[in-house]
């Protein structure tokens, strides 16, 4: 057996078990035959058969991880419209990564191709449900302490440039995902929103656990710009009109509180 | 005593998720715990906080699946040195994977994949393990694989490329017993000619699972207790290897935590020998 020889083997071992279809749909007609070249047979357990139990499991591994990841939207798609998505997912997305945890990472993007936009309800369910589990893995880095920012002077403010935790996202939406998101993980009857309503969530996480805060406008979009690299100062030209001090000194009390920032710094 | 030195742990149970809580809570007199290594090479949220309070407790070892040895792409670099940082972090005793591969091409199928035995794959093989304990400083400790079809392009029995390959290698031996069983069913060969053929001073560590029974064939489902058929070829291969770090895996319908920890305890019926006594035989 040459290098070539063993290459092609796994690949052609690959191609079977992963197709959709089976081992026949990938084989074809003369499948058994095709697949006794390769594989040896026995009487009660033909070659095909064989590659179909590698088959079936490694698609009950893909539906595992995937209903243990978005468990919201299996229950927002239902189940006619989940299922058959599973194996499109793995033929369109195939694991690139040693750890199943990340399969799901495209996952949004199927569902909007099936719903037919990014913000269906069920897409932007399952853009949080993937923002959890981003931040549940996120790397672990110590929050901001609130003395930081009292030690500064007010000069400096309009300066400060912060930097998010790793495990800190928000997730803007068309609709209000958490309180059906929650209904399903409480195991009760999930109330669907009956039109659009804009909402933007922040998620952190503190001592293990993901918490999520709901920011009501404008100090979401402030919110979201100095999480994107925006100074103090550049972020605050998205809340119209004048900001009194306290409401914005409360903003970030919260927001320091919850535990958003790692750090934060004075440019010049 | 293994050529290796790793010492015996006694009696251990594959780390879970549903069995966290007790653990912490409980302390349970368990002797050691495996843990998966991709929960926790890839995150640094709750488990790996749980993993470094209970490495903190008992000995631990890293189990993975991923490695991909049989693979022709090439090996993970990254994925290495994240493993002796993990190894290191929470001071695993040694560090195992799989005769196997995973996926082909950068994609993972996620399951132990069967290699062909012959000449061309065992070179390749035992290259690439000489390579992954280079990095490791350390040797790996490969499991032989529970498997549902043979290649045609094998020359050799699986004993004999896992043996030829442990020496070339001069890599540990994981003995899962309920593998040996499950491919000694799946295959038609002789299980106990199996465990006679491996060199049984490079066996460190062994493990036991349930599987179930699927009519011509048998699945490695590690979803309940360990078959009598299985308990007796691990009294055989702990006649010939002596005291060796014995564990209980168990990843489907998860039972309490008692359930696993009393499954476990069963392999001191079965000649299990305990490090205290490994100790004084001087093995």
């Amino acid at each position: 057996m040459s290098a070539g020889e063993y290459q092609s083997l796994l690949e052609w071992l690959e191609r079977v078990i992963v197709d959709p279809g089976g081992p026949e749909g990938a084989l074809g007609d003369d499948a058994e035959e095709v697949a006794s070249k390769r594989i040896a047979p026995r009487p009660d357990l033909p070659a095909i058969e064989r590659l179909a139990i590698y088959h079936r499991m490694y698609f009950v591994r893909i539906e595992d991880a995937l209903r243990d990841d978005f468990p919201a939207t299996l229950v927002a798609l239902g189940e006619e419209r989940f299922a058959p998505l599973i194996r499109r997912y793995a033929s369109e997305h195939p694991s690139r990564h040693p750890s199943l945890d990340r399969l799901g990472c495209h996952f949004e993007e199927l569902v909007a191709d099936v719903t037919g936009s990014r913000s269906s309800f069920e897409a932007e369910l399952a853009r949080l449900e993937w923002s959890l589990v981003e931040s549940f893995h996120a790397d672990e880095a110590p929050a901001l302490d609130p003395s930081t920012l009292s030690e500064l002077s007010p000069d400096a403010l309009p300066r400060l440039r912060f930097r998010p935790r790793p495990s800190t996202h928000v997730v803007a939406s068309e609709h209000r995902l958490e309180p059906y998101r929650a209904a399903v993980r409480r195991g009760q009857s999930a109330e669907r929103p009956i039109g659009p309503s804009p909402s933007r969530l922040v998620l952190t996480r503190l001592e293990g656990s993901v918490e999520l805060h709901e920011l009501p406008s404008p100090s979401g979009e402030l919110l979201e710009r100095l999480l994107e690299g925006a100074t103090l100062g550049e972020a605050i030209d998205v809340v119209p009109g004048e900001l009194d001090p306290q409401t914005l000194f409360g903003w970030f009390r919260d927001w320091v509180i919850w535990g958003l920032f790692e750090g934060a710094e004075a440019e010049g | 005593m293994n050529r290796f030195d790793l010492e015996n742990l006694g009696l251990g149970i594959g780390l879970r998720s549903p069995h966290y809580a007790h653990i912490l809570r409980e302390n349970p007199r368990i002797d050691w715990f495996e843990a998966l290594t991709e929960n926790f090479l890839y995150s640094d949220g709750r488990p790996r906080r749980i993993l470094e309070q209970i490495a903190a407790h008992y000995p631990v070892v890293l189990h993975g699946v991923s490695l991909s040895i049989g693979s022709t792409d090439r090996l993970d670099e990254d994925y290495l040195r994240r493993l002796v940082a993990l190894r290191d972090h929470v001071g695993a005793r040694w560090v195992s994977d799989h005769l196997c591969w995973t996926g082909v091409q950068g994609r993972n199928v996620h399951d132990l994949l069967p290699v062909p035995y012959s000449r061309f794959v065992l070179e390749h093989i035992a290259d690439r393990l000489r390579h992954v304990q280079d990095r490791l400083g350390a040797p790996l400790a490969l499991e032989n694989p529970s498997s549902y079809l043979e290649l045609r392009e094998s020359t050799m029995s699986e004993w004999d490329f896992l043996a030829e390959l442990a020496e070339r290698a001069d890599c540990a031996l994981l003995l899962d017993v309920n593998n040996v069983y499950v491919s000694a069913f799946n295959h038609g060969f002789d299980a106990p000619a199996y465990l006679e053929a491996l060199p049984l001073d490079r066996v460190v560590q062994i493990h036991l699972a349930g599987h179930s029974e699927r009519g011509p064939y048998i699945l490695d489902t590690h979803d309940d207790h360990v078959k009598a058929e299985v308990w007796d070829l691990y009294r055989l291969a702990i006649s010939r290897c002596g005291g060796v770090s014995t564990l209980v895996e168990w990843d489907a319908h998860i039972p309490p935590f008692e359930v696993v920890f009393a499954e476990v305890q069963k392999a001191r019926d079965h000649g299990a020998v305990s490090p205290e006594m490994s100790r004084e035989s001087g093995e």
